[in-house]
This record gives C-alpha cells, structure tokens and sequence, in this order.
C-alpha cells in the first residue's frame, strides 16, 4: 500500500525579486515500511518539501499539486484543524537541530508526556490550566502519559529511563537529544517519520547509532520514513529508494543499489565524482562548476544544464522528462539519456 | 641553493627553509581550562581543569598536510589554537622552525603570525559583515605593513581574489553577498595575504555542500604546491582526511592515540578507537562495509579522565590481567559492569522503584540480581566462580548504599593492565606509531587482536 503518494507538487513564494520556486512539480511515493532517502545539496528544496507535506509552510508561501495523498487521502483539502490532528499523530518529524527544538525549561519525560496526552486519548485534562499545573510542579509520575514516555525512552535505548525522564535537554548529550527527539516523534506511533538531517549534527559513532536506530523503528513500529539528508554514504547505508533533487526538481530515482551502482544523470554522477570516499584513496576529487542557481524564474528548461558536462543547447530549451535509465523504476530526467525501453514518462 | 631560486617570486620558500627538520613541532603540549569562574568557586577548593589538550607531541612537514581527527570535545580545535598561540600554553613547548613561540605575548608574537594563518568552519562568522571584502583582506596586509600604499595593497587583494577564484571587482562587496563556498575563499584569501608558511585549517569543509568541498579542497591543494604551504587541517570527517591528508593524527579525550601516514591507517589501523571510528563511517560502496564496532559506554568528562589507557572504559578489546582464569569475553563484561558501577551509572533507586511497581516489593537480593542483570551484559553464569561472587558481592553492596565497598570489592576482582598503567607510544611501523597496551609486547595481561574472540 501506498503510505505518501506526491505528483507534481509545486511549492512557491511571491518575493519582491519574484516568484521562487522552491519545489517545481515534484514526484515522490512512499510504501508501506520503507525507507526513502531525499537527497540534495542546500537549495535543492527538499526541506521545502517535506514542509508541503506537513503543510507547515508558512506565508507567502504557496503549494500546489495534482495529488498529495497520505494513505490515500489528499492532504492539501484538510482543514487546519485536521491538519493538527495529523501531525504529530500520523506523521511526525525530527530535525537537525535537537537543542532548537527541544523546550530547555521542560524535563524530557514531560515533553513526551505532553505530545502524548495532546494526541492520545490517555484520558488526562490538556486544559490549558492543567498544562499549566504540569508545567510547573511536573507531571503525576504515575499518569499513563509519563508512563509512555518512559517506554518510549527506553525504545530509542536511553539508558535508565525513569531517571533520565526527569532530567532537562542541556543534561542530555547530542546523541541523546536527538534519541529523545525520536521518541517525542514516535510517541504516538506515525505511520511516516520525516527525518530532516537527523545525524548531520553528530559524530560518526553516534550517528551509526542513530542511523541503526531509524532500522529498528521500522521493524518495531511498523514505519515508514523519509531521510532527507546531503550525505550520500548515509543514503546508500539506510534506504531502501533514493530520490536525487537539484534546485526544486527531482532529477533521479531508483533503488539505493542501482542509484549508487549506475548512476545515470549527470547531476548525480558528478555528485558522486565530487564526494570524498574513506574506502579509496583518490588522486582528485572532481568539483561541480558553478552554484546552484537561485530559484527566482530560472529561464532554462534543466536546472542542471549549465553546470553539466553533457549539455547541448536542447538541454536549455526541452523539458526534461523522466525515462527509464536501468533496472526497473530506475528513472532519471535528462534528455541526453535514451531510455532503455523507448518510452519518455509523462509526468506532466 | 642558487642565486636564481630566489628570483622565484610568489612560492618565497626558497630562502626561508633555514634547516631541515620540521617546521611546527610541538613537544610535550598541554592546555587545560580553569573551570572555577568565580570567588565563591575559588574559596571552595582546587579548581577543577578541563584538560583539552594533554601531553601532545607532533611535527608538521615542510609542503605537508596533517589532519587531525576524533570526535567532538576530543581537542582538535583547541590543539590548533594553542599551536596558532590564540591560547597560552599551560605547559610544553612550540616551535616554528626551530624557535619556540610558545606563550610569547601578542607583541612577541606579531612577527610570527605571518608565519601561522588560520581559516575556520563558519566562514561568515570569521568575515566582518561591516567591512568589504577588500578591507577584510587588506587588513593583514596593513597590521604587518606589507605592500608601498594603499593603492598597492589594493592591487595584491585583487590578485589574491583573482588565485583563489573570485572575480577581482567583488572588491566592494560585503560578505553576506557571497554563498558559503565563496566567503570560504574569502577566508582563504585572507590567510595567504601574508603568504604564510603554515595553515591551520579548522573544519574548512564541514558546513559546505560536496560539490563545493571539493572545489574548496583541491584549492588548498594547489596553494599549497604553489606556496609551499604546510596545512594542519581539524576535522571529524574521515572521507575528507582520505583524499587531502598525507599524514592523519587520532586524538581521544587530548591526547594522541594513533598516528600513521594516511593510506596505512586507514588501510591498517591498529588502535581499537581508531577502528571503530573508522567503521562507524557509512560507504556508499557495500562491497566495502564491514561490521560496525559499536562504542559502548558514554565518552568521560575531560576533567577527570580514566587513568591508564583514557579509552579503557568503552574498549571493546580490553586485556585481561595475567592471572585471569575465564574466557575473555566474560572479562569484558565484567569490566563493563565494574565501569557502569565506578562511573555510578547503575541507579539503584530506580531499579527499586521499578521492582516495587512491578512485583510489589523489593527485597535486596531481588534488587541485587536486578542490577546485575541490568548493568552485566552476558550470563553471569559463565564468569569463574570467585569472580561471579565479587559481582554478586559488589552489587549487594550497592544496594545496601555502600559504593565505597562495592566499588573496591569490583576493582579488586577486575584489573586490567589498561587501566593501571598509561601505554607507551609503540612503533607499528617507522612512521606508524599508537598508544595501546595490546600492540606493546611488554605489556603484562593477555593482549589478543580485535575480533579475535568476538564472533
């Protein structure tokens, strides 16, 4: 089944400088118990895009698409009320920065506590007096709520729960907080977990830990994610597809095994000529001409084509639409591809 | 060395390699930070320190780049400042070719400085946003009195934009108009506007996309054939270490582990932190991953670290004493339960409270089997029979609240050579030295090669 199904969603802000085009007619589709990588260097729009989903873009912004369903249910036509209810509870998310978005004034376990007594019926008051009772001398240690967020401390592997719930974010490590800020996200138990640069804040040892985690959630809970991060190695260790975004547009999809075995667009070969490998020593690390362009009316048909090695002068003016590149749903959008099978994809 | 190699403008090393031996070196280095702020802190005792940076010696190269990693809050960057003289010295010694620069005041230190540049990770916040690009690069030039006049300066800060790939006429601009990757060549720009000898490079790369890491790498890389530069380049990140290091320092909790040229560490490392850090690192190519060796155990306060070995307590591959009679596995995890125990790690209270909740009442044995059970990762049924009852003893102890008596009762029965003696630097190789008991065929204990016994 399908748990996230975008197409062709576009995400724009009127600027005095014009129209930006953060996200420009995106396709993407989550199963059931995947995980899905989103990769793009910054400006690429794939925060933006996470955003739209949760419909937590904020003025003068604007989405659009043609479908942007969440277990079949198109999500732009909910009221805000029932976009609350969602997030959080059905979909929730985790971000780079665990100290920005942890409250430094609340213990651990209540912020837990909280996010489950808000979208669990646990049968405690979230009367604005009640939180607020709870907020200063602490919440029961013996209401259902707390007791969840000691489970939940203790699933994402913190160790000694009950006592650690008590403590505040600056007592935790980074790692920790970021562990807490899974548990905070998984406390009511989403069918999808956006993990926006989950690790890009920690240390490599911490983050194998962090990134063995996300596997663990999967198998337990039963979720699906999308991993949006930059970093390609931790694309190819974690995700089951990859889809490659570069200035609004996606330009490549497929199994993490065939993206990173055959890579076939030209924007993510030369992602990968540029990465340095700790596995091999190379001579030269071949950089990407140029910047990523500013996303205010970009007047060429690919994004990438005045970067790119390959391109003609039809790549300025033609579209690039999706073709099949390798193995099945290996797709990428270039026109100097020829698909394997023949067939452009209209996506439009 | 010939009258015409002087003629040779721009590289300037010519008649500046006065000897042969290294040109930063570092003996003996340490830096420890008061952690007392005030009177009342003062009254109350010796000041607790933080050591950052803890009996360090090493040698930069002529024209070499040397990276140190390790994780965060393992010293690396105050390693680099303390070099550069930004923090005094609390003891050892620093030499730029030969003369020591250790602790000299600023004014002794100004003729040096042209000597040692540094760039650092967040370009726009080492960039004055007040000043245009051109005053900000001007301005070495101006303190060092380098350049006929003004109008001279201005015409060397438009050939350096010009060598580090920006347009000469972003003169006027200011450092909020560039994307990262250009304030990071402005930082570079500035740095070798005194054409200095040394860069210290403090996670250069870390906040930038690939595509321009790479740009900004092989940048440091061409200035460095073209000025002779040596780099000693900070960074937790040990793809980059890969491709721009030609030597690689491991440092832990401010002291160097392990260091090796950098093919042979990575294709060999010897030291357990080195070879977890190294497998913790996620590959694109799946060919080339192998079984992560997890740390276990938090990373110690650098105001107290472990003695012996400071990275006992999260060895995966700690050695045994001599006379150890079970398997070395069980005496790993009885380690493990005696450093959860000496840290105070294990919480009593709690695993009271949860056996009352659970079963109704907590009688000290039940609490006892509970910690062990808690804090002793195997079956204590595979331990020898005297050690399991040092393990039952101690946490009976616990429980009763005497950690004095469960602390002594586990360090008796669990000694390891790691903890009580500090390793001495052993050779691997020539170039290839660490500093880890089980590579020291001196050592007492029963040292055995990681995964020897782990599968």
């Amino acid at each position: 089944m399908t748990m996230l199904e975008i197409r062709n969603l576009r995400t724009e802000f009127e600027t005095q400088r014009g129209t930006v085009t953060a996200v420009n007619g995106v396709d993407l589709h989550i199963d059931n118990g995947e995980i899905v990588g989103l990769v793009g260097e910054s400006g690429s729009g794939k925060s933006v895009l996470a955003q739209s989903v949760m419909r937590l873009v904020e003025d003068p912004g604007e989405v659009t698409a043609d479908e942007l369903l969440f277990k079949g249910e198109p999500l732009l036509e909910k009221s805000e009320a029932e976009m609350t209810a969602i997030r959080g509870n059905e979909i929730s998310m985790v971000f780079q920065d665990p100290m920005n978005s942890l409250n430094p004034t609340i213990t651990v376990g209540e912020q837990i506590a909280e996010t489950v007594r808000l979208h669990q019926d646990v049968g405690e008051s979230v009367s604005l007096s009640a939180e607020m009772k709870r907020k200063i001398i602490g919440a029961s240690k013996a209401s259902e709520s707390w007791r969840r967020a000691i489970e939940m401390l203790e699933s994402v592997q913190i160790p000694h729960p009950e006592s650690r719930a008590t403590d505040y974010p600056h007592e935790f490590s980074g790692g920790m907080r970021q562990r807490a800020m899974i548990a905070i996200a998984l406390s009511c138990e989403p069918d999808l977990l956006i993990a926006d640069e989950p690790t890009t804040a920690l240390d490599v040892t911490i983050q194998a830990q962090i990134l063995e985690e996300l596997h663990d959630i999967l198998e337990v809970f039963d979720t699906s994610i999308l991993l949006i991060t930059h970093d390609l190695a931790v694309v190819a260790e974690t995700c089951d597809r990859v889809n490659v975004m570069y200035a609004g547009e996606m330009v490549e999809r497929a199994t993490a095994r065939d993206l990173f075995e055959n890579p076939q667009h030209p924007y993510t070969q030369a992602l990968l000529a540029s990465t340095p490998q700790v596995e091999t020593a190379v001579d030269e690390l071949k950089p990407i001409p140029g910047t990523v362009p500013e996303p205010i009316d970009i007047p060429y048909a690919c994004h990438f084509a005045p970067r790119c090695p390959e391109a003609k002068e039809e790549c300025f003016e033609v579209d690039p639409a999706f073709r099949r590149v390798g193995s099945e749903g290996h797709e990428a959008a270039c026109i100097r591809r020829e698909p394997v099978d023949g067939e452009v994809i209209e996506n439009e | 060395m010939s009258e015409t190699d002087t003629t040779d403008v721009g590289t300037g090393r010519t008649d500046r390699d006065s000897n042969d031996g290294p040109l930063l070196e570092a003996a003996g280095l340490k830096k420890y930070f008061d952690q007392s702020d005030g009177m009342i802190d003062r009254l109350l005792g010796p000041a607790s320190k933080v050591k950052a940076v803890d009996g360090v010696d090493f040698e930069l190269g002529r024209q070499e780049t040397v990276a140190v990693v390790g994780e965060s809050g393992c010293g690396k960057s105050t390693l680099g400042k303390t070099l550069l003289n930004l923090h005094d010295p609390t003891g050892g010694e620093v030499r730029l070719d030969g003369t020591e620069i250790g602790g000299l005041s600023d004014k002794e230190m100004l003729p040096y400085r042209k000597e040692i540049q540094m760039i650092f990770q967040d370009p726009l916040a080492s960039l004055n946003p007040r000043q245009t690009v051109g005053d900000i690069i001007k301005a070495p030039l101006e303190v060092h009195g380098i350049g006929e006049d003004d109008a001279d300066r201005t015409e060397r800060v438009r050939s350096l934009l010009d060598r580090v790939g920006l347009s000469p006429d972003y003169l006027e601009r200011y450092p909020h108009q560039f994307s990262g990757g250009q304030q990071q060549r402005i930082g570079i720009a500035r740095a070798l506007a005194l054409e200095p000898r040394v860069l210290i490079a403090d996670e250069p790369v870390s906040a930038l996309d690939v595509s321009v890491q790479a740009q900004i790498l092989n940048l440091l890389s061409t200035f460095q054939e073209e000025f002779g530069l040596s780099i000693l380049f900070i960074t937790h990140d040990l793809s980059v270490v890969r491709y721009i290091a030609d030597r690689v320092l491991v440092m832990y909790l401010g002291e160097i582990v392990e260091s090796a040229p950098v093919d042979e560490l990575f294709e060999s490392p010897q030291h357990p932190y080195t070879q977890s850090l190294l497998s913790s690192v996620p590959r694109i190519d799946p060919e080339e991953r192998s079984d992560r060796i997890t740390l276990r155990g938090v990373v110690p306060s650098p105001m107290d670290p472990p003695s012996g070995c400071r990275f006992h307590t999260r060895c995966p591959v700690v050695i045994p004493p001599e006379d150890w009679p079970g398997t070395e596995e069980a005496f790993r995890f009885a380690f493990r339960f005696r450093n959860q125990l000496l840290s105070g790690e294990i919480d009593v209270e709690n695993i009271e409270t949860h056996l009352e909740a659970t079963s109704g009442r907590a009688t000290t044995e039940a609490v006892a089997n509970e910690v062990i059970a808690d804090a002793y990762p195997g079956s204590p049924a595979d331990l020898p029979e005297g050690k399991r009852d040092a393990i039952e003893s101690a946490a009976t102890a616990l429980v009763e609240g005497d950690e004095e008596e469960a602390g002594s009762i586990v360090s008796e029965a669990f000694p390891s050579p790691c903890e009580r003696r500090t390793p001495t630097e052993h050779r691997h190789a020539s170039d290839h030295a660490v500093r880890c008991h089980r590579l020291d065929p001196s050592a007492p204990g029963r040292p055995q090669r990681i995964g020897a016994d782990d599968s």
